[in-house]
């Protein structure tokens, strides 16, 4: 099990903003299965003090656990 | 009763296993569970696997427990755990505890109000109300988080004394948020959406863990403006206690094990899910509406009970046969129609409906179809009924089938009703027929037609009808010396 998990409809809406290397506001689910809402930086290359993250299928097909993708949670954003 | 009593009689029927191995509330618990009930599930179909009793959950202090499976029973005969609970023979008849079921609903008991109750053994207010710091499994790998499955969920009407009391899941969504499954069409829901959030207000909300006449009386479909807590009294055949809650007008069960106080949002939607639905498949995402926090109050070692969602046997498949059936029923009857048995065969309950009748008329199948898909307590996703003949009883699977087999023609008995889902959850639909909610009814008529077995035309053959009184006695006493089993 690893710390983060994204899904993977929010990964997809951001894709261009990640590709320009920009942090994003995004929803992670962390060990204890609840979410909360995160600015964080994710890439495919290891990031420091970043963390493996797992993917939620939006199509309800399981979770990726194992994906390329690395996020470095820059702060939690309240609502 | 409370649900303590329920495990102390489930225990004494051997049908309780205590676990003192520390396990994981993420997916282990669900897992062991599922597991056991698949394999009792064969060895033992009547009776089934025990409730599991977790004592020891990773991360939580002692004494926070979850209870596994508590209604699964075996799945040929669902109705046997809630038998238990009430104090009838376990291995009650389908019809017989139909007709219990029947009678006891329509003796509605009012409940008491009482001070104080086991279920304010611990008061946490406002921050320190956190969903979690309680047990919550998750459920199915590829959830979207950790669930709430068998809870009473109390709202009420904002301009009458109506209480509604419902079973729906609960996702917990961050340590003060949690995520109800308003689906709409379903009371909770309808009062949610259109007696507060279409003027503008929050609606405030009870989320109780307790025990089953309170899950049996919440799942049960009632009319409008009936207070499920008076037939959960009727169950039980004595009233249900209920307490002050902390923060809102809405009564708790005194001696519940966990309560969540909470107000459901205005115009505030999370995705919730992806969970495995109770049809047996995991689904999506919808928007859902969103309850915050306020209060929680629980006994000092809570236990908090879960069924895994849509994978059979479990605990969820047993609420349709035992619950969905009798309010069936009275609505048939009520309506006129001589329905003998209302019910759902056990290979997946959730999914098929039959219905037992006598056949006053010709054509009155048809009557009888179009008045059961019309029912709001049919849930919407169930697309095929079968019709039968008074004396056969909907949960036995094998005389279902045969009648099937033997009194449906091909062409003339199998009907369809082209008609919308309520709920589109059903697989086998394309997504253009879901998001145009198109669907499509069956029903098979099963019942005897054109030729009456008992005068004329075929005679259906076994031992009673065949051999006369003369032979049937002779060969009785022969069967007795000879033919002994064991
Ligand atoms: C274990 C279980 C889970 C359920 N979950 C839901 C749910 O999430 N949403 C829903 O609309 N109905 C759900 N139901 C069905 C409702 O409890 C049932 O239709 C009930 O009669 C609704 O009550 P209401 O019309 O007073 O709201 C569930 C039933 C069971 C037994
Ligand atoms: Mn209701």
């Amino acid at each position: 099990m690893v710390k983060y998990i994204v899904r993977s409809n929010e990964l997809e809406e951001k894709e261009e903003l990640i590709e320009e290397g920009e942090p994003v506001v995004i929803e992670v689910m962390d060990e204890n299965m609840m979410w909360k809402k995160v600015k964080a930086r994710l890439s495919k290359e290891p990031l420091e003090g970043g963390h493996e993250v797992s993917i939620l299928m939006d199509d309800a097909s399981g979770i990726q656990e194992k994906t390329s993708w690395y996020m470095k949670i820059l702060e939690e954003v309240n609502e | 009763m409370d649900l303590r009593e329920f495990m102390e009689k489930l225990k004494e029927l051997g049908e309780l296993k205590e676990i003192d191995k520390e396990v994981h509330w993420r997916l282990e618990a669900a897992a062991i569970s599922t597991l056991a009930l698949r394999s009792y599930g064969v060895s033992d179909p009547d009776r089934g696997a025990p409730a599991i009793h977790f004592r020891k959950i990773k991360g939580y202090p002692d004494g926070y427990t979850l209870l596994a499976e508590p209604y699964a029973g075996g799945w040929k005969k669902p109705w046997r755990r809630f038998a238990i609970a009430f104090g009838l023979d376990p291995n009650i008849p389908f019809r017989e505890f139909l007709g219990w079921a029947l009678n006891r609903l329509q003796s509605p008991v009012k409940p008491l109000i009482v001070a104080g109750g086991e279920v304010k053994e611990e008061i946490r207010m406002g921050e320190e109300a956190n969903l979690f710091d309680y047990p919550w499994p998750y459920l199915h790998q590829g959830d979207g988080g950790r669930y709430a499955t068998l809870d009473i969920i109390a709202v009420k009407h904002p301009t009458t004394d109506w209480i509604n009391w419902s079973n729906y899941r609960v996702q917990m969504y961050d340590s003060h948020r949690c995520i109800l499954n308003f689906t709409p069409g379903q009371q909770t829901a309808d009062i949610f959406y259109r007696e507060y959030e279409a003027k503008g207000l929050n609606m405030p909300v009870n989320i109780s863990i307790a025990e089953p006449s309170l899950n049996a009386a919440a799942a049960f479909a009632p009319p409008p403006f009936v207070n499920e807590a008076d037939l959960a009294g009727g169950l039980r055949g004595a009233p249900v206690e209920l307490t002050k809650a902390e923060t809102n007008e809405i009564p708790v069960p005194a001696d519940a094990e966990h309560v969540i106080e909470a107000e459901v949002l205005k115009d505030v939607r999370l995705p919730e899910g992806p969970f495995g639905e109770f049809i047996g498949y995991i689904h999506g995402t919808h928007m859902r509406p969103v309850a915050r926090v306020l209060a929680i109050t629980h006994r000092s070692d809570p236990i908090i009970p879960y069924t895994v969602e849509g994978v059979k046997p479990n605990s969820s498949q047993p609420f349709p046969v035992a619950w969905f059936s009798p309010a069936l029923m009275a609505g048939m009857l009520m309506r006129g129609y001589p329905v003998t048995a209302a019910g759902f065969h056990p290979v997946f309950t959730w999914s098929n409906a039959v219905v037992a009748t006598k056949v006053p008329y010709p054509g009155y199948p048809r009557d009888v179809a179009d008045a059961y898909f019309a029912f709001p307590v049919v849930p919407g996703h169930i697309d095929t009924l079968t019709i039968v003949d008074e004396d056969v009883d909907p949960t036995d699977i094998e005389t279902v089938l045969e009648e099937l087999a033997l009194k449906v023609h091909p062409k003339r008995d199998v009907h369809r009703l082209p008609m919308g889902p309520r709920v589109t959850l059903n697989v086998y639909y394309t997504p253009e027929e879901r998001k145009r909610r198109v669907g499509t009814k069956t029903w098979f008529d099963a019942t005897s037609k054109r030729w009456d077995e008992k005068e004329m035309g075929p005679r259906r053959l076994n031992y009673e009808k065949i051999y006369s009184e003369e032979i049937k006695s002779k060969v009785d006493a022969l069967a007795d010396e000879y033919l002994k089993e064991g």
